[in-house]
């Protein structure tokens, strides 16, 4: 436990708050008496979902193969930072009705929306989490951690920038971002739909705007015959994305430390086991 | 089969990187730590690749 963290008094349960948020967005907010954030949550979160939603027809679950359905398959979407929409979706939509028929023109779009209301609560968890134990107290300037987090998502690095720590968001952002370049030329493009790799576009929404602004923009070309390094690039781009989750977990942790009044270094330390630092 | 190594050496790469940065706060504490880390990252991979292919000779 942090240092400062004895000396404070939590407002309210932080793990019944991150989940309550899981469970409904806003509703952690609610449970600390936090009407303005709560409805901010709720709003801005379900409103990202019904676009996507109203976009996708919500058929997005559609795009799973056959053989990899199952009534905890798409727990592994981003989707899934949000309880309340995921069951939504599990009662209302499902797999659609087994027969195939056309898509919907922007069903891509939003499919993206959709994934994004999961990034979304997340950042909101975050923020009931830290809220939670901090009430409206919180030590130092700058952004608030769950703000710092959605930048990591949206640029890898740019959370580290905006935490002021240059040279990591400058080697966290080439490393990712070029794995992540390298993957999508070794796989020809192939990554860029979800259509196509459902799991793999998954990992690699955790990118954030690179991986979807080279999808918008590559059209997301068919395959035309066997590429080669296919597999590789695969892997590269969704574990680009996975591994900025690490990265944002980084930015977190010293924003948290920050706000606590903590000096993340020293903080970071302690909470290492013995010889591991 | 270089290739392949070569191709596991870069993702080896990023992900000792992400988990130093993930570990340690400081940078040059991380990044000192990167060389260490990658080297038994990436020879425990072998030995364990080396291991999961004796025994698909044997059975």
């Amino acid at each position: 436990m942090p240092d400062h963290e004895n000396a404070k008094r939590p407002v309210a349960n932080p793990t019944i708050s991150a989940l309550l948020t899981w469970l409904l967005p806003g509703a952690g907010h609610l449970y600390m008496g936090r009407l303005g954030m709560a409805l901010l949550a709720f709003l801005s979160v379900q409103g990202v979902f019904l676009l996507g939603f109203v976009l996708s027809d919500g058929r997005t679950w559609e795009f799973l193969h056959p053989e990899l359905r199952g009534p905890f398959a798409t727990l592994l979407s981003p989707e899934a930072g949000n309880l309340s929409n995921w069951l939504m979706i599990k009662q209302l939509r499902a797999y659609g009705p087994g027969y195939p028929r056309p898509w919907p023109t922007y069903i891509h779009l939003g499919s993206m929306l959709m994934a994004l209301s999961g990034v979304l609560n997340a950042c909101f968890m975050v923020r009931a989490h830290l809220d939670a134990r901090l009430g409206s107290h919180r030590e130092g300037a700058g952004l608030p951690p769950s703000a710092a987090v959605f930048l990591a998502w949206l640029v890898p690095g740019l959370g580290h920038l905006s935490q002021g720590r240059r040279r990591r968001a400058l080697i966290v952002a080439v490393l990712l971002i070029g794995l992540f370049a390298l993957g999508t030329l070794l796989a020809e493009g192939s990554n860029l739909s979800r259509e196509r790799h459902f799991y793999y576009w998954g990992g690699q929404f955790f990118l954030g705007l690179p991986a979807l602004v080279a999808e918008a923009f590559s059209g997301r070309p068919a395959v035309a015959g066997e590429i080669a390094q296919m597999d590789v690039g695969l892997l590269f781009a969704s574990m680009a994305g996975l591994l900025n989750i690490l990265a944002i977990l980084d930015v977190y942790a010293w924003g948290e430390d920050l706000a606590l009044g903590n000096n993340p270094v020293v903080a970071r330390r302690k909470k290492q086991p013995e010889g591991q630092a | 089969m270089i290739l392949h190594l070569l191709q596991f050496a870069l993702a080896t790469l990023a992900i000792v990187i992400l988990s130093a940065f993930y570990s340690e706060a400081d940078d040059a504490t991380a990044l000192r730590s990167v060389p260490r880390r990658f080297l038994r990252f990436y020879l425990s991979c072998l030995v364990l690749g080396a291991a999961v292919w004796a025994l698909g000779l044997a059975f």
